[in-house]
């Protein structure tokens, strides 16, 4: 095949790659931890996050884009793996496998937010983590996600929505912890 | 209430624990895959053949080892893209590449993505796919453009649009005789021709084991078309759709 206008030598994008790894895939494991809720998940949407990137390393020219291009695999991957897995999963209130048990309010804060985004359809779960957690803008959350600045609206409203009850319990639990 | 979402996002991000990635583990893991994965395509294509102008002149293979002044001649159908040849060896046994010392130049311009998912788009709406099939855009895909069809029972095929620079040597994916299974056949009523395969890789497979069918409609242009199904979809029904694809868009290319 012709190479891509982008092409780089082998040797050079295995250099920009492995440096790239080294810079940002704990940023990437994060945002994969968000999307999934699950530490071993987010392992798996990592790698396979990664392994994607490197094969079309020459086709992303500008290389100050590439965070947002990991976050868009990443996030079309999640959704293939959410359709995939919703007939036979099932959503509970709480994670079937709790962490390690701690009395802190924090840490059951924690696992309670946890569950509560669990229960957001994978594209609010992608919004309201892209808006509140990346500090994207409206308009950067839509190029993302290859929608809308409208539905991007919609989708955060409803995702706020839905957590908004949700902190307000744990504001109150919160409280009552330290009254 | 933003901002608590804010804080609260942030918060049980950095309680998570991350681990360092091997980046060197997954560069050989990419590279072993790749070279799995698209063997009979993408890694075809990156091995030049041997002269095209005297193949065509001779239209057998019987000169594959020399290299001829004709080899820029026009394309005139799909088979020019295609050469059926065993890998050419060293006196040692291994094989070589003729074409490291002959380049030859395209003679079709590198299209845009968006012709290329216009291509695609043309080729879902003529094959004549069950009633109810969709399809969807996969911008990680590889080539110019790669789709997903949809077929209503979930089933999907791959649908990647590409486009050669040059000949490739279906018969040089490998020294032990991958591809051998491969057929090639004149697509009828056209000018394109298909490579046709019962032993593809279809999906991302850790592994890059093999478990597909695929047909490979090439244009006289030297664009592609590929389709890609699981093993258990009938191949000669990929084919007919394929072939109905290619034969639905005669004169667009």
């Amino acid at each position: 095949m012709r190479p891509h206008p982008g092409y780089v030598k082998r040797a050079d994008r295995d250099g920009e790659f492995t440096a790239y790894v080294a810079a940002c895939s704990g940023s990437l494991e994060r945002f994969a931890y968000l999307l999934t809720t699950d530490a071993s998940q987010a392992q798996d949407l990592l790698q396979s996050t990664l392994m994607q990137l490197l094969a079309h390393w020459s086709d992303v020219r500008d290389r100050a884009s590439l965070d947002a291009y990991a976050r868009k695999i990443m996030i079309n991957k999640h959704r293939a793996w959410w359709r995939r897995r919703s007939s036979s999963e099932v959503i509970t209130d709480r994670l079937i496998m709790p962490s390690v048990p701690d009395a802190t309010w924090q840490v059951d804060a924690r696992q309670d937010l946890l569950s509560q985004l669990r229960k957001l359809p994978p594209r609010q779960r992608a919004t309201v983590v892209l808006r509140y957690y990346e500090d994207m803008s409206e308009a950067e959350v839509a190029a993302v996600l290859g929608c809308s600045i409208g539905t991007v609206k919609s989708q955060t409203s409803r995702a706020l929505g839905h957590l908004r009850a949700h902190l307000a319990q744990g504001a109150a639990n919160e409280e009552a912890h330290r009254a | 209430m933003p901002s608590e979402v804010h804080v609260a996002l942030r918060d049980l991000a950095e309680s998570y624990t991350t681990y360092p990635v091997d980046a060197k583990a997954l560069i050989k893991q990419h590279t072993r895959r790749k070279r799995v994965k698209i063997a009979v395509f993408t890694s075809l294509a990156a091995l030049v053949t041997t002269s095209m102008g005297l193949l065509v002149a001779n239209g057998s293979n019987s000169g594959r080892t020399s290299l001829h002044e004709g080899s820029t001649t026009d394309p005139r159908t799909g088979r020019y893209w295609l050469i059926d040849a065993p890998p050419p060896r060293h006196a040692d046994g291994t094989f070589y590449d003729p074409a490291d010392s002959q380049p030859t130049a395209s003679p079709a311009p590198r299209e845009s993505k968006a012709s290329g998912y216009a291509a695609l788009q043309r080729a879902f709406d003529a094959a004549g796919l069950p009633r109810g099939s969709t399809l969807q855009h996969r911008p990680d895909g590889y080539g110019t453009a790669t789709d997903d069809a949809i077929l209503p029972g979930g089933t999907r095929l791959l649908l990647i649009r590409d486009e050669l620079d040059r000949p490739i040597n279906f018969r040089m994916s490998s020294s032990d005789g991958v591809g051998a299974h491969i057929l090639e056949q004149d697509v009828p009523g056209t000018r394109s021709a298909a490579l046709i395969d019962d032993n593809s890789p279809y999906a991302d497979s850790p592994d890059g084991r093999y478990g597909g069918h695929a047909v490979t409609v090439v244009a006289a242009d030297g664009t592609t078309v590929m389709w890609v199904g699981p093993s258990n979809l009938n191949l000669t029904t990929l084919k007919g759709w394929a072939f109905s694809g290619a034969q639905g868009t005669v004169g667009s290319e």
